[in-house]
């Protein structure tokens, strides 16, 4: 073995090139693999930090039997009803995030937070670093207002005081005592800072509630009990419901699904296609490595048949060679291990957005284990085809007197030209796969979003209910902060709007028309809500249609009045005009009584969700009519939007001292935000298949070559005899033109089935798109016919007179 | 006197390896006529094939003239001189040289096709020639499944296929036995009895008694001109 080892070792150290091309291949192939893997891990594998027994812990969501697809989050009744009544569940919490502001720093901090059901970390199975959990009692009517921190804000804030449990802080304008502090990474449900338990006796908690949803309900199952027990009673649960309260609860069902599975639903597809995507880059290294390697064994195989011939059995020269590739693959595999910390760190730079903390990205022991297996499985991948090849050497050809080349090989080359077909083919699924992703991504991008993003500045503020619960206090900070925007040198206009075009929030309202018969509650349409205040319109440059915009009239005290979008008109108002009609939206209807807002104008469609595939209804009303606690501002300034932010502060900070800035950028970074997984998913398919163009590219190149050296002396043979120099070039172009031909054949039916599995995840393209599979089949071909031609010119440079010498 | 086929003049040829210079030919003159038989002689590294590789067009000379049917052919571009190779020169190496993918007949027809030849045409040129040399039955073998000498005579039919102006053979028999030896040889005899143009390269003093005039080379240098006394007449 020792021996085998020394000679492996001097095998590959005697020809630098191949070791070299071999090892960055397999590298590559299984950094790429082990990068994917990561990420697949980090969602889809590795156990939930913190939280105990993962697989029991549900979240439940609410859907409407007629929109199945589409589920929401549920109402505070419908989680009391389910946290009484379904037995399967041991306990069950309900969250809801809210913003907090910490006073007592340098500057007024913005935290986030979140409200939780009082024993809610009990259900998680999650224990505190420092202090206790809250107290059942502490989400009564007259308890002392408590905390917990998270360990980054105790850091952040309070400088790791290892006495902050038992002392108060100001929070939201309140003191509120911090009883503990939650352990470093804890941020459940996503990255909060801070939690309170969820008071009894806030209003979301009363009966008339029902049809407000908006929280996520998270429980734990009883031991022994099924999901599917579980799913069971919900739908009685649910059926009764719909029985006793038709009113909010007709149609509605609650659907229950294991948090991970909830929390990956969209992403799990697309994690399994790319780590599908890697396996299939590092398929190809190993073809490229095999490739080589079987290459070599042809230029050795006169000193297997000596061995043989020695006496070495079969076993022992499979050995030898396995030794070898197990050395390729050892020095490839830790080359890769190493990249894939590189490759890890380098595709996480492209989230712009802040990750959940059960998102854990750092290698552990399964990633280390993947790599380890894709290392081994890929030696002997590579390894094998050569060494039962050499295995199978004829001795007596081989060591026949005179005999020459070209003929003993014919076998080897036939599998030399499989790997390179099965190469060019997977290439081909790869390359189509970014290109209909990169293709989708650009079209996301180009699609119309009904707004100008340029030359806006945005941020968002506002005041916690808690620090003032009239809401025309903060209606008038908010008039006053949007006077102190505009005076800002340079500020062109401003305005307040409920939430900003492009981010993910939304906001939709049920409604009814003034003169048409009221359908059932669960039929009503429902339209996207913004409230805004008139500045908005010139500064994102909406466009106006029809009627008027909003403005100075347009106050508490005046007619309620309401714009409707382009899509909204043509949906429901398709062949009437809507100007001067009416509408009621159901969550206003206060003690039975209805509140209509006037249509006043028709404005364009602006989009609040790039990868929404079809336009929505939406409207919008007076801020001042409607005003909201937290708004987001925008700008328009000339020059860089981004230079703005110290000024934007400081009018804020001058209206209300109290009061911060966040989520503070240029207007068109929320654009490109809105669309950071498009391009980064598309990126990274499109950084695979360029990897994997550049194997096959290798690889083909590598078996033209050799088929090149092989053919030397039949070559010289040709131009002897009169070939002309481009005879010999279309020779060889030709062998490689069929094997690039059948790869992509091949690669092409492969491209139409995979294609199919990326129909949910494409956007305004077919998955058969016809351009991407007419050019990308093209670019593959340039690429290959490229390395072909190279081998095929230094065909026409032999010298036949070297060619033709006896030996 | 016929006329002149090919005509060297002070023709020489150094190659440059790792700064060393040899001077394989240094100054040639020689003149070939139509429907001669030559063969060249001298000791191994006197630059024999060095001189038939130029004669062939394979390799161009350092220095001198080289007219071949009284055209200069030492500065030609390559495509050209693909051509001339492909229909005034029949090569027959001393390892036969036939290509292992390609059966007899193929072999044969290959510089035909490499010439544009028409199919129908081909056919018959490559059945003729293979008659010739008596290898008419195995057009269909793999040069694999002959001996040595029946891939010397299919080596043979290939060069003479396109009716060349010359045949160039660098010992033909090297590679065989003294019988399949012999055969070649006659049949070579026959060739040029028939009217073929023949410059041969050979060790053998016995073979190089088969042709009319022999060149002695050493040293890169004709030293001697014999003029035999023709033994088959
Ligand atoms: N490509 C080359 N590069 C450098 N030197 C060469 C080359 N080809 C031939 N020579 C040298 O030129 C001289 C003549 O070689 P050539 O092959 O013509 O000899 P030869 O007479 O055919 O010998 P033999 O009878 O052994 O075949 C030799 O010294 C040889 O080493
Ligand atoms: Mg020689």
């Amino acid at each position: 073995m020792r021996s085998d080892l020394r000679f492996a070792f001097r095998q590959l150290v005697k020809a630098p090139g191949f070791t070299i091309i071999a090892i960055v291949a397999l590298a590559l192939g299984i950094a790429t693999a082990t990068t994917n893997f990561t990420f697949y891990n980090a969602l889809l594998v590795r156990p939930l930090p913190f939280i105990a027994d993962e697989d029991r812990l549900l979240n439940i969501r609410t859907y409407n039997l007629k929109l199945p697809k589409d589920d929401f989050e549920n109402s505070v009744p419908d989680f009391q009803d389910i946290r009484r009544t379904v037995t399967t569940l041991d306990n069950s919490l309900t969250l809801w995030n809210r913003t907090y502001i910490l006073a007592g720093t340098e500057r007024p901090d913005r935290v986030l937070g979140c409200w939780i059901t009082a024993d809610g970390f009990q259900t998680l199975g999650v224990r505190p670093a420092l202090g206790r959990l809250f107290r059942l009692d502490e989400s009564k009517p007259g308890a002392e207002p408590v905390a917990l921190l998270s360990h980054g804000l105790w850091q952040r804030a309070f400088g790791g005081n290892a006495d902050i449990v038992g002392q108060t802080v100001k929070l939201n304008n309140e003191s509120v005592t911090v009883v503990g502090v939650m352990p470093a990474g804890f941020g459940f449900p996503e990255n909060s800072q801070l939690w309170q338990p969820f008071p009894d006796h806030e209003p979301q908690q009363k009966e008339d509630m029902r049809g407000s949803h908006g929280w996520p309900v998270f429980a734990r199952m009883k031991p022994g009990a099924t999901i599917q027990q579980v799913q069971a009673e919900l739908d009685t649960l649910a059926a009764r419901l719909e029985r006793d309260y038709p009113k909010t609860n007709s149609g509605m069902r609650f659907r229950a699904l294991t948090v991970r599975e909830q929390a990956t639903r969209e992403e799990r597809l697309t994690l399994q296609l790319m780590l599908g995507a890697t396996l299939a880059v590092l398929l190809i290294a190993c073809g490229n490595v095999a490739n080589l390697l079987l290459a070599r064994a042809a230029g050795r195989s006169r000193e297997i048949a000596i061995r043989a011939a020695l006496g070495a059995g079969r076993g022992r020269i499979i050995r030898q060679m396995l030794t070898e590739s197990l050395m390729l693959a050892a020095a490839g595999g830790v080359c890769g291990w190493l990249l894939t910390y590189w490759e890890t760190d380098f595709i996480l730079g492209f989230i712009p957005v802040e990750i959940p903390f059960w998102i854990r990205f750092e290698p552990d022991w399964r990633v280390f284990a993947f790599a380890a297996a894709a290392t081994l499985a890929s030696s002997v991948l590579f390894g094998l085809f050569p060494a039962l090849q050499a295995a199978r050497t004829e001795l007596a050809v081989e060591l026949k007197d005179g005999a020459r080349g070209g003929t003993g090989s014919g076998r080897s080359h036939r599998l030399r030209s499989g790997l390179v077909v099965a190469q060019l083919a997977l290439t081909l699924v790869l390359l189509v796969v970014a290109g209909l992703m990169m293709r989708s991504f650009l079209h996301l991008q180009h699609t119309r979003t009904g707004f100008d993003p340029r030359g806006v500045f945005t941020f968002r503020t506002g005041i916690p209910p808690t620090i003032e619960k009239d809401e025309q206090v903060a209606l008038r900070f908010f008039e006053t902060a949007e006077q102190r925007l505009r005076e800002i040198p340079g500020v062109e206009s401003a305005g307040f709007l409920s939430y900003l075009p492009l981010s993910n929030n939304t906001n939709y309202g049920s409604f009814v028309i003034e003169g048409r018969p009221e359908p059932q509650p669960g039929d009503r349409p429902h339209a996207l809500a913004r409230a805004a205040s008139p500045g908005v319109f010139p500064t994102l440059r909406i466009p106006l249609l029809r009627g008027r915009l909003l403005d100075a009239r347009d106050r508490v005290d005046a007619p309620w009045v309401i714009l409707i979008s382009d899509t909204f008109a043509k949906k429901i108002f398709p062949n009437e005009d809507p100007l001067g009609r009416r509408l009621s939206f159901d969550h206003e209807a206060e003690g039975g009584k209805r509140k209509w807002f006037t249509i006043v104008g028709l404005v364009g469609d602006v989009t609040q969700r790039p990868t929404q595939r079809e336009r929505e209804p939406a409207v919008w009303v007076s801020s001042a009519q409607r005003p909201d606690n937290f708004m987001s501002a925008v700008m328009r300034v000339p020059g860089d939007p981004a230079s703005y932010q110290r000024a934007a502060q400081d009018a804020v900070l001058a209206a209300r001292a109290d009061i911060p800035i966040y989520y503070a950028m240029p207007m068109t970074k929320v654009a490109s935000d809105a669309m950071w997984s498009q391009r980064f998913f598309s990126g990274l398919f499109t950084s695979f298949a360029g990897i994997a163009l550049f194997l096959a590219a290798i690889g083909i190149y590598g078996v033209m070559a050799c088929s090149v050296s092989q053919r030397t002396q039949e070559i010289g043979v040709r131009m002897a005899l009169g070939a002309q120099p481009g005879a010999v070039v279309a020779m060889i172009l030709r062998q490689g033109l069929r094997l690039v031909g059948l790869g992509l054949a091949l690669g092409f039916v492969g491209a139409w089935f995979a294609a199919q599995l990326l129909t949910t995840v494409l956007y305004g393209i077919s998955p058969h798109d016809p351009p991407t599979f007419a050019l990308v089949p093209l670019l593959l071909a340039l690429v290959a016919l490229a390395a072909c031609y190279l081998p095929s010119r230094r065909a026409t440079l032999i010298d036949p007179i070297t060619a033709l010498r006896a030996e | 006197m016929s006329e002149s086929l090919i005509k060297l003049d002070a023709v020489t040829k150094v190659f440059l390896t790792d700064e060393v210079e040899t001077h394989a030919l240094s100054g040639i003159h020689m003149e070939i006529t139509k429907g001669e038989y030559v063969s060249i002689a001298g000791p191994s590294g006197c630059g024999k094939s060095t001189l038939l590789s130029i004669l062939g067009l394979l390799d161009s000379p350092t220095d001198g003239t080289y007219l071949l049917n009284g055209r200069p052919v030492q500065h030609l571009s390559l495509p050209e001189r693909a051509r001339i190779r492909n229909r005034e020169i029949g090569f027959i190496f001393q390892s036969f040289n036939l290509i292992g993918d390609l059966t007899v007949y193929e072999n044969v027809e290959l510089p035909l096709t490499y010439r544009g030849m028409p199919a129908s045409e081909r056919k018959a040129a490559v059945t003729e020639a293979l008659e010739k040399v008596g290898m008419g039955h195995r057009a269909k073998h793999l040069p694999s499944q002959l001996s040595g000498g029946q891939q010397q005579r299919v080596a043979v039919a290939r060069a003479l296929a396109g009716k060349p102006a010359v045949l160039l053979a660098d010992e033909p028999t090297g590679n065989l036995d003294s019988k399949n030896g012999d055969s070649v040889m006659t049949l070579l005899a026959e060739l040029h009895k028939q009217g073929a143009t023949i410059v041969m390269v050979t060790h053998d003093a016995r073979f190089a008694r088969h042709a009319a005039r022999t060149i002695h080379i050493f040293d890169g240098r004709v030293v001697q001109e014999q003029v035999e006394s023709d033994p088959t007449r």
